[in-house]
């Protein structure tokens, strides 16, 4: 049987413990900060998802601060002409074994092209 | 002369690295994710200030021990500022600063916006 060391990243549970934004345009590109249990810098992923749709967050080394915390760019939701809220899961996973941490939820907005209702009045 | 420990967080500089916001209400109660250097949950304070002949101003950000991330994060809440009316925006300072000792990080810049005030808004609501 194999030995983990749970203190160590490379096996660790993953885990997020809070976002400070939980709802973004389905056009992507929120910036969000994630404050997370320890991570290695080059062995970590933010991965929305639903259903059969998967998509990467996008941040540099230099966002991830400390092992503690994350601050990314929300990718694009699969579709751009969504009527309604959708709400998606965030996961971390760590690249090396694919382990996933518990998903946080996240919800895009429809994307409006007229924020204003310049074309209602 | 006294040896500091350079990697002990009572000895270690205090640094705030980023924010996820730079300026909010007037009233106060803005939340605020801030990453920083190596912090002690119990002996810390976020000092919201303004310098000025007459003595200036301060205001400590409110948030409790288990708001501090793992040492190199806090999440807490806006002061108001001193005072509620204001025309244009205010720029303040705040800083990281140590209750024992009182050592402080370099200051970054805060921006409090005015009310909104919709005074037609108002004078309907009024009329009721």
């Amino acid at each position: 049987n194999p030995i983990y060391d749970k203190k160590a990243t490379t096996t660790a549970e993953l885990k997020i413990n809070r976002l400070n934004v939980v709802r973004g345009p389905c056009t992507g590109k929120t910036e969000v900060y994630m404050l997370c249990d320890k991570v290695q810098k080059d062995d970590i992923e933010i991965i929305f998802s639903l259903d059969d749709w998967e998509a990467k967050a996008e941040f540099a080394h230099t966002d991830v601060h400390r092992q503690i915390a994350i601050v990314f760019k929300t990718p694009p939701y699969q579709e751009q002409d969504v009527s309604g809220e959708v709400e998606v899961n965030v996961s971390l996973r760590r690249i090396s074994d694919r382990m996933y941490s518990e998903p946080v939820r996240f919800t895009y907005l429809p994307h409006n092209p007229d924020p204003y209702e310049v074309n209602r009045k | 002369n006294p040896i500091y420990d350079s990697k002990s967080p009572n000895a270690s500089n205090l640094k705030i690295s980023r924010m996820d916001k730079t300026c909010g209400s007037v009233m106060g109660g803005d939340e605020i994710f801030l990453l920083c250097d190596k912090v002690q949950k119990d002996d810390i304070d976020i000092r919201f200030y303004e310098e000025d002949e007459e003595g200036g101003w301060e205001a400590f950000g409110d948030f409790s021990p288990t708001d501090v991330h793992k040492q190199y994060a806090i999440v807490f809440k806006t002061p108001p500022y001193h005072k509620t009316e204001i025309e244009r925006p205010v720029t303040v300072f705040l800083q990281l600063k140590r209750k024992k000792g009182g050592d402080c990080s370099e200051p970054k810049q805060f921006t409090y916006i005015p009310q909104v005030q919709d005074k037609e808004e108002v004078q309907r609501k009024r009329m009721k």
